[in-house]
């Protein structure tokens, strides 16, 4: 698998990826060993307004709670625990809700399809596998196809893993696995390091659900500058990832 | 091995949910083919996950939690999803257009387009695209023709030339307003693609032009 994997990496993220790395680990360690004793998300955040199409996130927000909220969705599959549930009902339910609204759905509809995708992480959580995924990339699959589903009225098709005809991926040795777990970690990193100009256009296709020329008459730019924002940021993304995989391969 | 792959700003699009349905049929379809575009997918779903942690909470209504909990203590989680009774074994065409399809290649109703080019047309719920298999005889051309919108072309079986490029089973091909183009079949066997469009195709010729209302292409 490593063989097919896109070599191309800029050499600025390598250099910032390498100094930041020891210092994630560290967070990362001493998150997981106080069970992210984390201060209350809100506390951090900044006012919105309506041109600020930045996340709110600022670099100075506690880590990411990924491993707390991958245990309290195997609580759940393992024992139906509820209290596990509250955990992830405060923290998603008013994010899924969010989401939908910037969608465009209305008031009724964002709290329905928010009502819905809850049932669905209790229901499924035996579906969720941590080596493929963090948390909150799984709960944002679960909102987003029900968004298709219900506000958008269209189908996302999507493949099957145990399909006869897939061409496999190949031989994943188990320490990759484990670190894809940790996927999320390393993107982090990378949004943080993107130009405000590359995370908005990213932020309005994901969230506004605009397309490229709607982004382009909303941001003023030519849509070719919406297409190149898209296409660096995205491989930014993608070269953070394929680095995480070679590092743990290696 | 692959070599024309899905583009980012399609991959962004299936990601973020914002693609129509026939173009993610492809998607999902080249997806099945292709291990490098699959961790491609993976890489902006996390992305997805990251700006949804992002995103500034907007607070649900007081009731929503007491209706959630009585719906899951009615439901208890399910097990891990259930296999299909009668499990696949081999397949040409792969899975999630095998089913749209309704059957593998060799259980078809093709249809004529042109002579020794055929189609089966593929229905979806939402019609901003539409998808359609096409078989080309081994060597046959399509009119040469420009594009209203954007084509994307899976290759499935045999290979399919276009402009400077040879594409095999898993292979895409974008085009866009400004291309036009005469793809033609490889000489060793037919060609089968899974073919999306968002606008009817622009023909050259007269007579291609002419037939084009009774073909629906």
């Amino acid at each position: 698998m490593m063989a097919v994997r896109h070599t191309a990496v800029f050499l600025s993220d390598l250099l910032w990826n390498s100094a930041n790395d020891i210092l994630a680990k560290l967070i990362f360690k001493i998150a997981f060993a106080t069970r992210f004793q984390h201060i209350p998300f809100g506390a951090t955040r900044r006012p919105r307004h309506s041109e600020d199409l930045m996340v709110a996130k600022t670099p100075g927000d506690p880590p990411s709670r990924a491993a707390e909220f991958a245990e309290c969705i195997a609580l759940i599959a393992r024992d139906g625990n509820e209290a596990a549930f509250d955990v992830l009902f405060r923290y998603f339910a008013p994010r899924i809700k969010s989401y939908c609204l910037r969608l465009g759905c209305d008031a009724s509809t964002a709290e329905e399809i928010t009502q819905d995708a809850m049932v669905a992480i209790w229901r499924n959580a035996a579906q969720f596998d941590r080596s493929k995924a963090s948390p909150s990339t799984w709960i944002f699959a679960i909102a987003r196809n029900l968004s298709i589903d219900r506000f958008r009225k269209s189908c996302r098709p999507q493949f099957d893993p145990d399909d006869p005809a897939l061409v496999p991926d190949g031989e994943v040795p188990p320490d990759l696995l484990i670190e894809r777990a940790h996927t999320d970690q390393g993107l982090r990193k990378i949004m943080e390091s993107l130009s405000a100009n590359e995370r908005s256009v990213l932020l309005l296709s994901f969230f506004e659900n605009l397309s490229h020329s709607e982004i382009s008459r909303r941001l003023d730019i030519p849509i070719g500058t919406v297409k190149s924002r898209i296409r660096l940021a995205f491989g930014k993304i993608r070269s953070a990832l394929d680095e995480q995989d070679r590092t743990s391969s290696s | 091995m692959i070599k024309f792959h899905v583009s980012h700003d399609i991959l962004l699009g299936y990601a973020a949910g914002t693609l129509d349905e026939a173009s993610s049929l492809l998607v999902a379809t080249h997806l099945a083919l292709c291990p490098h575009c699959r961790s491609r997918n993976a890489a902006a779903d996390s992305l997805g996950g990251y700006l949804l942690e992002s995103i500034e909470a907007e607070p649900v209504s007081p009731v929503m939690k007491d209706a959630v909990l009585s719906r899951i203590r009615s439901a208890p989680p399910a097990a891990v999803a259930m296999h299909p009774a009668v499990p696949v074994t081999s397949a040409v065409i792969p899975d999630p257009l095998r089913s749209y399809l309704g059957h593998d290649l060799d259980g078809l109703q093709w249809k004529t387009l042109a002579p020794r080019v055929h189609q089966v047309l593929i229905p979806t719920r939402d019609n901003r695209a539409k998808a359609r298999l096409l078989r080309f005889k081994s060597g046959q051309s399509v009119p040469s023709h420009g594009h209203n919108g954007r084509e994307l072309t899976l290759v499935l079986t045999g290979s399919l030339c276009d402009r400077d490029s040879v594409m095999y089973r898993g292979d895409i091909a974008e085009t866009d307003e400004r291309t036009e183009h005469q793809p033609f079949a490889g000489p060793d066997e037919d060609c089968v693609c899974l073919a999306v469009t968002d606008a009817p195709l622009r023909f050259k010729g007269i007579l291609a032009r002419a037939l084009q209302p009774f073909f629906g292409i």
